[in-house]
């Protein structure tokens, strides 16, 4: 929902009255306290370091990728040059989420779409076309696998690489996703494993990257996804949280690590940076303080490493226009301003083509200008939460925790977050909101530069959809036919069937996983076998 | 007109175009209705009609998506009706059955159609028996008809199938609102859905306590399912496919003789129309309703 | 007079139901009966508008505009009265196609108002341009 803008009805995205002004009374009572508390120290909700920015920029970490493998390894490289600090490998949404190959008549039906919004990546090979030059071993990378049943498949494709390329597991930092909200509430897959599969997957990687991987993000709950789908900042957190717990208490009830570092798996989250600054900054600065009250009260845990939540930040793609596209640019600056506010650690700013497609190169280099420029030119750096102690912003963060807490109640009330999936309680919230947006749009009451007022039809600035390569489908197929014609046949098949055995069975998939991408087993036969033992999630919702 | 068999055939979309023109003609109503009802009756009642009923959620749809693989292993096609609600206000209506049911790699052997209520009271349309019978005279050989679910569970749909499947699940209403509802009597078989959930054998042992009080030598057989994971419907359908298969002909019939009433009603308003018309208004005016009556006798005695 | 009939179908693979599912209440609320298909192939959307028998079809559009043209022209080669209208991230080349072959298009942005309106006047039951 859009926060009006004058006069006394103005109201928060939270649906928080908000006043002309703020004085020291409006504080609520019980967070006062935490006001002066520095930077650094529980609750944490002034930020992760007391020196910020000034000891650890954040990291430039863009969605990027198309087409071929080696078209997006070319566009990874080209975002590095210019200035990224980690990197994202996207992949191929109808192979990919729904692990098919390309191959399948549901992909058949649509050739032209692959790799229109990241490459197709079936097997180790064409991942590591992929990574192919690039610093795994010194950066940080992001494997892909934001879907949760396409997470352990991507996750030990881009480790195998790393693996054939002698670099250490244990050394490896980087992150998947594995993220619910993306294919469960935003963007539903036309066919996935159910939900309980899907928790089983991501506390099997939590245990494996314990064990092999300590430096690895094992999954990053995506609050920008349940964001950019409708739920309001409150709502955000509130959800965001209550699927934290789902991870956590599947870990304690399963009993084989330690609770403390499942917890520290777990709080490495991503949230989406919209435009209203102040709601989006207060957000940021909630959940760092809601995640350390979590630990504390419902698991006893107060270790600062783990207790210190990090956040990645995403500008929110549903607010980037198709009418008067360059508005964007600033629409990106302005989002990300907020982000840097709330002490983020890691952000990634989407393209001014936003709304006509994947961006393009130089909207993905204007992306990153954009991160420089607010880095080094306008002293947003130079001091750690810098909005700490303002009237507005410490009651507005108090009032949003308060909200948020009440709405993971209203969700555990309801059998926990994925029940709440489940039911399509959530999408429904979603839904209404949307509504409400919609409607205020249409009204006319909430103002879009370019789409409900300061229209023009001269834009000097006209673009068009970014169109990547034209032969990724044909290639795709290509090497899916090679890669089954040239591995060890029997490896993969043996592979193959272990995975369907411990599938069926309770122990960790993830090292079954590592030996089918070891053996060149392929997605869609991976697929295949997810789809014959866990059955299919019936969607809650009609679209 | 005449559905093909044939999954893997070209779909003849002539033919379909045609059947689906016609049931729109019926959803319409009115006199074109009346003559596509009647010119369908002609055929003999060869088809089987499945009612799935029950309250919203309870996983109907989800029941038809693992029923129709099953049932088109017997049949050589399935039609399948899906009706939902319209809206009381603006007569819209949003047919989200395709997405919930999975139909579509069936291609030529599965006819879908979503129908809105149009305001209609009891679960179903008021197409919904004129196209039944009109898909029966298309050779359809089972017809599924998934009622739509308003809170209570809706009951029309029992003069119109064969066999009616009610889908409730485990902690729905308990044994003594199945009663209350009438359902006990009216179900052929009951599917517990969702059957995971706490409460099972609780709401189970009530329905069963209750179906068999009921004064029939073979009481209705009550199958826990789990639609999604298909747990369940194999038992499930061996029971309808057999129920189906023993389905009395004047049950099956029951639809006919409702639609040879309604033609018979509309026959007699339409003689009413033509008796006012004729001088039977005015000879009416003033008069009691005896002479009125009387009038009328005679008009009927004039024409024969 | 019946109320008219909306065959809604997203032609990619990409999931995205905000738009849909937005334009769809939109009109059901103006009094349409919105058939629901979701992601589904070209075969798909003609078999269900066929089935159906349907006065409009809706098409979302969020991937390579090939795959929505191919839905149109078997749409339009089976049922050659039909009127189509179109919606989602359609980048301006893709909308010049698109109505090239006769269809309103809607990329984000649009105003629900105008896409009820269309629905109206492409299912007869307006005339104003």
């Amino acid at each position: 929902m859009q926060a009006k803008g004058s006069g006394d009805t103005a109201r928060a995205c939270s649906d928080i009255p908000l006043k002309p002004y703020y004085t020291a009374d409006d504080i609520p009572d019980g967070h006062a306290a935490r006001v002066n508390q520095p930077p650094g120290e529980a609750p944490y909700h002034r930020g992760f370091h007391p020196s910020g920015y000034r000891s650890k920029p954040w990291r430039i970490f863009q969605l990027s990728g198309f087409g071929k493998p080696e078209d997006e390894n070319e566009r990874i490289k080209f975002l590095l040059k210019n200035g990224e600090t980690g990197f994202i490998m996207e992949h191929d949404r109808n192979t990919a989420d729904h692990c098919y190959n390309v191959d399948h008549p549901e992909v058949l039906a649509r050739r032209e779409d692959v790799g229109l919004t990241g490459a197709v990546m079936q097997s180790v090979r064409d991942t590591a076309i992929c990574l192919d030059g690039l610093p795994m071993d010194t950066s940080f990378g992001h494997a892909g696998g934001a879907v949760v049943q396409h997470a352990p498949f991507a996750l030990a494709a881009y480790w195998t690489v790393a693996k054939q390329r002698g670099y250490d597991l244990q050394r490896l930092a980087g992150t998947g996703q594995s993220d619910f909200n993306l294919t469960y509430l935003g963007c539903v897959t036309k066919q996935q494993i159910p939900t309980d599969a899907g928790l089983r997957f991501n506390a099997d990687i939590i245990e494996f990257c314990t064990e092999h991987l300590p430096r690895w993000v094992p999954v990053s709950i995506a609050g920008y996804n349940g964001a950019d789908t409708g739920l309001t900042p409150d709502q955000e957190l509130g959800s965001l949280f209550a699927n934290a717990v789902e991870y956590l208490d599947e870990i304690a009830k399963r009993d084989r690590i330690s609770l403390e570092i499942a917890a520290r798996g777990c709080a490495g989250v991503s949230f989406r940076a919209s435009i209203k600054i102040f709601e989006e900054a207060c957000k940021m600065r909630a959940a760092r303080l809601m995640w350390s009250d979590l630990l504390r009260q419902r698991y006893g845990i107060t270790d600062p490493r783990v207790a210190n939540l990090r956040i990645h930040c995403v500008t929110a793609g549903s607010k980037m226009a198709y009418q008067q596209p360059m508005n964007n640019l600033v629409r990106g600056a302005l989002m990300a301003v907020s982000a840097v506010l709330g002490g983020v650690q890691s952000l990634g700013v989407s393209g001014y083509d936003e709304a006509l497609s994947i961006p393009s190169e130089h909207a993905h280099q204007m992306s990153v200008r954009i991160q420089q420029i607010l880095m080094e030119e306008t002293g947003l750096t130079d001091v750690t939460d810098p909005l700490g102690g303002s009237y507005y912003v410490e009651t507005l963060t108090a009032q949003l925790v308060e909200k948020a807490w009440a709405f993971f109640e209203d969700i555990q009330s309801r059998g926990g977050y994925l029940a709440c999936l489940d039911s399509g309680w959530l999408h429904a919230k979603a839904e209404e909101n949307q509504h409400a947006e919609f409607m205020q749009t249409e009204s006319g009451d909430a103002h879009i530069v370019g789409v409900t007022m300061a229209h023009d039809d001269c834009s000097p600035f006209e673009i068009d959809g970014f169109i990547g390569s034209d032969d990724a489908f044909d290639v795709a197929l290509d090497r899916l036919k090679e890669v089954k014609r040239s591995r060890h046949e029997r490896g993969a098949a043996d592979a193959l069937r272990r995975l369907e055995q411990v599938c069926r069975g309770t122990e960790n998939i993830m090292p079954a996983m590592m030996d089918c991408l070891e053996r060149e087993a392929t997605l869609g036969e991976v697929g295949d076998v997810y789809r014959e033992v866990f059955g299919d999630w019936r969607t809650p919702i009609q679209s | 007109m005449s559905n093909a068999a044939d999954a893997a055939a070209p779909v003849d979309f002539e033919q379909r175009k045609a059947l689906a023109r016609a049931i729109t003609s019926i959803e319409s109503g009115g006199n074109q209705a009346l003559t596509l009802e009647e010119a369908a009756l002609a055929t003999p009642a060869n088809a089987h009609v499945l009612g799935i009923t029950g309250p919203p959620g309870a996983g109907k749809s989800s029941l038809v998506s693992a029923l129709l693989p099953l049932a088109l292993q017997r049949y050589s096609s399935v039609a399948v009706l899906a009706v939902d609600p319209s809206s009381a206000v603006t007569g819209g209506a949003l047919l989200g059955d395709r997405v919930r049911i999975d139909y579509r790699h069936f291609g030529n052997r599965v006819f879908f159609r979503s129908m809105a209520s149009r305001g209609h009271q009891g679960g179903i349309a008021a197409a919904t028996r004129a196209t039944i019978n009109l898909l029966d005279a298309d050779q359809w050989p089972l017809i599924i008809i998934e009622t739509l679910g308003i809170g209570q569970v809706e009951l029309d749909i029992v003069d119109l199938a064969d066999r009616v499947l009610v889908v409730l699940n485990p902690g729905w209403g308990d044994g003594f609102q199945a009663n209350k509802a009438g359902l006990t009597e009216q179900g052929d078989a009951f599917a517990l859905n969702k059957a995971d959930r706490p409460g099972l054998e609780q709401a189970k042992i009530l329905l069963e306590q209750s179906l068999q009080c009921l004064p029939v030598e073979r009481p209705p057989s009550v199958f826990p399912t789990i639609a999604t994971d298909g747990d369940g419907v194999t038992e499930l359908w061996h029971d309808l496919a057999q129920l189906l298969a023993d389905s009395p002909t004047e049950s099956s019939k029951k639809r006919r003789i409702l639609a040879a009433r309604e033609a018979a009603r509309a026959q007699l308003l339409s003689d009413f129309e033509t008796f006012l018309n004729c001088g039977g208004g005015e000879a009416t005016q003033e008069k009691s309703p005896g002479t009125a009556t009387d009038l009328l006798a005679q008009f009927y005695q004039q024409r024969s | 007079m019946r109320p008219k009939r909306i065959l809604m179908a997203k032609t990619g693979l990409d999931g995205h139901w905000r738009g849909p599912t937005i334009v769809a209440r939109a009109l059901r609320d103006a009094g349409f009966e919105v058939i629901m298909i979701g992601m589904a192939t070209t075969n798909e959307i003609v078999a269900a508008a066929v089935d159906e028998d349907v006065d409009l079809v809706g098409l979302n559009i969020g991937g390579h505009i090939d795959v929505a043209l191919r839905a149109v022209d078997a749409v339009q080669s089976t049922c050659p009265d039909m009127p189509l209208f179109a919606g989602g991230t359609i980048p301006p080349h893709a909308c010049k196609q698109l109505e090239a072959k006769g269809l309103e298009v809607f990329p984000p942005g649009s105003a629900l108002t105008d896409i009820v309106a269309s629905a109206n006047r492409l299912t007869g039951l307006s005339s104003q341009q």
